[in-house]
């Protein structure tokens, strides 16, 4: 029975030694500033290696013998027109759907010095963040704002990857940031998941607050509008306000996202 | 041929956690579908060996590298302890759908670990709950098909 149990515990030997060892990375890599984390990615591009090449889409037909009759000649070049012609079709929607993006985004922002870059949802990690579309290769910085098609902030990059970034969205576990109102009052926004909570850090003199704003003072690169609060319940204590809202919207491979930078 | 064999399995342990990770960014329903968390108790309480130690380890080191914000080697230690722990409950107790759903609900408890510890108790208990039940369901049919085929 003892030699039994020895067994049974000795079995997991070889997988207490390998946790040790994760511990140990974590350790390494937490004094390391994450260098060790980052080693990986900065070597290999992942997004860009996952792309379907052009030519998997494209039809092969026109490889085809020219010595078969005009009629299998005629059938495969006509074949060929409209394999092209879906491609185009699915390129022309892709555009259309960008200009419209676009178009929604002018109307909607007054910075006009930036460049935006379109960028993507490209899946959801365990700890619900998003991973976008973009990264070093487009120069995206940590910080960096992600802004939507009407031109509210979504979140801001919390980590870049060669082509691909981390973004902190109001769901994240890390999502924390720092905004205006229209007098200037500083506000600290923070999120537990479900709910935002805003809290002011000065004390306030108006009875309401309400839309709130990224600024250049905390490293933002332009003013964007982040949440409007006035239709929410605001609690004041001690002249400071706190606003919780509840997450309603959540980001889909559908979402239009843009990041500004400076040309 | 132990190389190949090692680094074949990790691939295909990465790639499902790939296939995880863009199942659950579509669902939208406050639950998750872990279909590699459910591989992991399937090799816990069925094909528990020591060789397999190095593949959990690479694609924890992939995943943590390419996925995560958190330290290198959290989500490792979090795959490896799900092995060992859906291995020693099985091997302890008896195999009833009972013990494999208990299993699967600690399990799934230490794979959520970054968010308990970071969100409170209203942000994920239901989805937790939820989620036992979806997932105790896939892994009792997995088994079950699997069992028949063999």
């Amino acid at each position: 029975m003892q030699n039994f149990q020895i067994v049974g515990v000795r079995k997991y030997v070889v997988y207490f030694l390998f946790i040790f060892l994760s511990g140990l990375l974590s350790v390494v890599d937490y004094f390391s500033n994450k260098t060790l984390s980052n080693f990986i990615p900065d070597q290999v591009s992942l997004i860009s290696n996952f792309q379907i090449p052009e030519r998997f889409l494209q039809n092969e037909f026109s490889n085809l013998s020219s010595s078969r009759a005009d009629l299998v000649a005629e059938n495969i070049r006509l074949k060929e027109e409209l394999t092209n012609l879906r491609i185009l079709y699915v390129e022309n929607l892709e555009l259309q759907e960008n200009i419209d993006s676009y178009e929604d985004l002018i109307k909607n922002i007054s910075d006009f010095e930036l460049t935006y870059y379109a960028t993507s949802l490209i899946l959801k990690n365990s700890t619900d963040e998003y991973l976008i579309s973009g990264g070093r290769d487009y120069n995206f910085e940590p910080g960096d704002l992600v802004i939507n098609e009407t031109g509210y902030i979504v979140g801001y990059l919390g980590e870049v990857f060669n082509d691909y970034s981390i973004l902190e969205s109001f769901n994240s576990t890390n999502f924390n940031f720092r905004a205006i109102d229209e007098n200037n009052n500083v506000f600290e926004v923070s999120s537990n998941g479900k709910e935002l909570i805003f809290s002011s850090l000065d004390s306030m003199l108006n009875s309401k607050v309400k839309i709130l704003f990224s600024d250049i003072t905390f490293g933002h690169i332009s003013k964007y509008p982040l949440f409007d609060l006035e239709p929410y319940e605001q609690t004041k204590f001690n002249n400071k306000f706190t606003v919780i809202v509840p997450i309603e919207e959540t980001l889909t491979f559908q979402s239009k996202l843009f990041i500004p930078k400076s040309k | 041929m132990k190389v190949i064999r090692s680094t074949s399995i990790s691939t295909f342990l990465f790639i499902l956690c790939l296939v995880e990770n863009y199942l659950n960014t579509f669902i939208t329903l406050d639950f998750g579908v872990y279909i590699f968390l459910i591989f992991l108790v399937y090799i816990g309480s069925e094909v528990f060996s020591q060789n397999l130690v190095l593949p959990i380890f690479l694609s924890g080191i992939l995943y943590d590298s390419f996925f995560s914000t958190y330290y290198l080697g959290l989500y490792t230690a979090i795959f490896l302890v799900v092995v060992v722990l859906s291995n020693f409950i099985v091997s302890r107790y008896s195999r009833t759908n009972v013990i494999y759903i208990i299993t699967i609900s600690l399990s799934l408890l230490i794979y959520k670990i970054p968010i308990i510890v970071e969100f409170n108790i209203d942000y994920w208990l239901a989805s937790y709950f939820t989620s036992i039940f979806v997932n105790s369901f896939i892994f009792l049919s997995f088994k079950r098909v699997f069992r028949i085929n063999v």
